[in-house]
């Protein structure tokens, strides 16, 4: 008997012994210090603990890279490019990189110790997106078949965003519908005005998220949705800048114009609003004070397909051939488009045949 | 309590120091663990294909089994054996080994990032090489051995088993696998191969005696 | 008629909700073989084969894409197209991995209205599946047979 509890006694005495050097060693040896992790050349630089995962690094600073696993390295969704520091590629990375990525220098962040300063590459919509609790403020019908809903966000109470970026709005289980479904809407909200989300909604003939949207939506109603995404927004340069869309691919460029006249943005702006009717015209009082608050900002409005009780004498056409109309030659202009794949694909057809160059044609295609 | 860093036996001859030599001697070549006892030979089998990853594993191999002979030693004078529980010697021996790499590889991964990488996986495998364990056992079972007769009987053994992945490691690099049948690819002609390359070592077993 | 492990998932996806509001099987109770089987026979014995009939829903489909939204003519303007392209893609519920656009084309012919979507095409020219009886976007084959009659003459109507 006492032979047992000795015998007991000794292993479990031991095992701790062991482990609290274990613990000493790890408090010590484990000790990188603080280690600079430097984003996207310079845009954003983090000072964080080292001996710790780059993925957990980044989610202590709140930024949260996308991860299946949880860190174990088995879903390969943590990608992220590293410049330098990162050492050499690990065993448990190997299978889930191309020979492409690996010459990019990309990597998993699970897997990737900070050890020292690190230069990294990070989706830049990655840093803010946030999941939201709002509510509905307003609903708007702008035309027959497009709504403007606002919603005031309730936690956490602010979006940070870059106009041009979009969200994913939840649509419930309702009805016959047995799962949630997200749906992307750009939002079109003065980014000013951070403690409000708003999008225009135009109905899907028998789609799942606008038909709730058009039929269970009301002010008060609670809503969640997740964002902000996307690499959609204004570009540097001095030349006129070219805006088409119709629609509800108006949506972005409300915030775009937003942000332009709080910054007193001097640069020539077009917008090419394409519609069939006048009955597909609207928020035109926005688009005026717009006009008059910017220095150089015209809305053109061309309908393909006016009633003759339109009495129309704007531009008639398709937008594509507005656009072309107006421009012969293109080459030192910026465009930036927003609508339908074959919307899109028509305008850049146009574009670059006036001598665009494809770096200069930016879009945000509903695909 | 003091510790006897040597004891000596009555049959051997000389002083400290060339029984010290004998003991390692003995424990590299003429008692390689690793070809007359055939233990460690998974992490033999496996990384034996070059000659630079067989050299770093082959270190580390030694290191830990030279200080893990040693640390076992005083384990088992001053704890096990006194409290009359040898019978734990096994699995304490276990769990000291395994604290001991794990301590290695964060100092390790600290202090020379570039050794870490290129040892990369081996650290860990480390904790599951028999022939350390195999070593901190065997060393029980000499009579009349102090720390420094332990120290210097885990670095002949280390050494051994180093030497032995180094000679695997040469042969396998000059090997043209495709002159070879197609069934004794791998593992089997390294298995073949260390069968004879054992049957040498064991011509000089009890040549030397410790 | 006992529905195989393989319909049955098939099914599911094409139950109301699951990949589109209304669903592709309606108010049809037969099983997905019944369907085809009946709709492939209808078109047999007019002669027009399902790759026909995607044939003119493509190219009904690249006309109205010119019209960005405004109705133009198709088939020699023996019908009027329009497209209203939406965000998003829809996959096919046979799980072949095709992912259609998401787009509503309606085709004005002689005083009806047909509204069909780039996944239609798909349907049937891979799955011979016009979509069970009742669905929303169900397209009756003697309404395919009908169209692809009218697009035949109309492209070989010049030199006829």
């Amino acid at each position: 008997m006492t032979t047992f509890l000795i015998a007991v006694g000794t292993l479990c005495a031991i095992c701790v012994g062991l482990s609290l050097v274990l613990v000493v060693a790890d408090r010590y040896l484990s000790d990188y210090g603080r280690c600079r992790i430097t984003i996207n050349g310079g845009s954003r630089s983090l000072d964080v603990r080292g001996g710790q995962s780059l993925l957990n690094a980044l989610g202590g600073e709140k930024i949260f890279i996308p991860s299946a696993c949880g860190g174990r390295g088995t879903c390969g969704l943590c990608k992220l490019r590293v410049r330098s520091g990162g050492g050499p590629v690990l065993p448990t990375e190997d299978p889930h990189l191309t020979a492409d990525e690996r010459r990019d220098g990309v990597r998993l962040s699970c897997q990737v110790k900070v050890r020292n300063d690190l230069d990294i590459e990070i989706p830049e919509h990655l840093f803010s997106v946030r999941e939201f609790a709002a509510s509905v403020e307003t609903m708007e019908d702008l035309t027959y078949d497009t709504k403007r809903v606002r919603l005031a966000l309730v936690a956490p109470p602010e979006i940070a965003f870059v106009p041009g970026q979009y969200i994913q709005l939840q649509c419930p289980a309702y009805g016959d519908n047995p799962e949630p479904v997200y749906r992307a809407y750009s939002l079109s909200s003065d980014p000013a005005d951070p403690r409000h989300a708003e999008m225009l909604i135009r109905l899907v003939p028998k789609g799942i998220c606008t038909t709730w949207v058009f039929t269970r939506l009301k002010p008060g109603t609670p809503v969640t949705f997740n964002g902000p995404y996307g690499d959609f927004r204004l570009h540097d340069g001095t030349g006129e800048m070219i805006f088409i869309a119709g629609g509800s691919g108006m949506a972005p460029f409300c915030s775009i114009l937003a942000a332009m006249r709080q910054a007193g943005n001097p640069r020539p702006t077009r917008y090419f609003f394409g519609a069939k009717a006048v009955r597909d015209l609207f928020l035109l009082d926005e688009m005026k004070r717009f006009e008059s608050d910017l220095p150089d900002f015209r809305f053109i409005p061309a309908l393909s397909a006016p009633d003759p009780t339109d009495l129309w004498n704007g531009e008639r056409g398709l937008i594509t051939d507005v656009v072309g109309r107006h421009y012969p030659d293109c080459r030192d202009k910026q465009a930036y488009l927003c609508g339908s794949p074959g919307m899109i694909d028509a305008c850049i057809n146009v574009l670059s045949g006036r001598g665009m160059p494809p770096e200069n044609i930016f879009y945000d295609k509903f695909a | 309590m003091t510790v006897p860093l040597a004891v000596t036996t009555p049959g051997a001859p000389g002083g400290l120091a060339a029984q010290l030599l004998i003991i390692f001697l003995a424990a590299a070549l003429t008692d390689n663990i690793l070809l007359t006892r055939f233990l460690g030979m998974c992490s033999f089998l496996a990384i034996s294909r070059q000659m630079k990853t067989s050299l770093g594993l082959g270190v580390a191999v030694a290191f830990v089994t030279t200080v893990t002979a040693a640390i076992n030693y005083l384990v088992h004078r001053y704890i096990t054996a006194p409290l009359g529980v040898e019978f734990l010697d096994l699995i304490v021996f276990i769990v000291v080994i395994a604290a001991f790499v794990q301590i290695l590889e964060m100092a390790v991964e600290r202090f020379s990032p570039a050794l870490y990488f290129a040892l990369g996986i081996f650290l860990p495998l480390i904790t599951v090489n028999c022939a350390i364990l195999g070593v901190s056992l065997f060393m029980l079972n000499k009579q009349g051995y102090g720390l420094w007769q332990a120290l210097v009987y885990g670095a002949g053994n280390g050494v051994g088993w180093l030497l032995a992945i180094l000679l695997m490691a040469g042969i396998r690099q000059k090997l043209k696998e495709d002159k070879i049948p197609a069934g004794l690819r791998g593992a089997p002609i390294t298995l073949i191969i260390s069968g004879i390359i054992a049957l040498g070592f064991i011509g000089f077993s009890g040549m030397v005696k410790f | 008629m006992k529905a195989n492990p393989g319909e049955r998932s098939i099914r599911e996806r094409m139950a109301p909700g699951v990949l589109s509001q209304d669903g592709f099987l309606g108010t049809d109770g037969r099983s997905l073989q019944e369907i085809v089987a009946a709709d492939r026979a209808e078109l047999e014995r007019a002669g027009v084969t399902p790759d026909e009939v995607a044939d003119v829903i493509d190219g009904l489909h690249a006309a109205a894409d010119r019209g960005l939204e405004t109705p133009c003519p198709a088939c020699d303007g023996r019908v009027s197209v329009e497209e209203i392209e939406v965000m998003g893609r829809i996959p096919c519920p046979f799980g072949c991995g095709y992912r259609a656009h998401k787009a509503v084309l309606r085709v004005h012919v002689a005083g009806r209205v047909f509204e069909l979507t780039p996944l239609h095409a798909h349907l049937i020219r891979e799955h011979g599946f016009f979509q069970g009886r009742g669905a929303a976007f169900r397209l009756e084959p003697a309404d395919a047979i009908a169209l692809v009659r009218l697009c035949r003459t109309a492209s070989s109507g010049a030199t006829d």
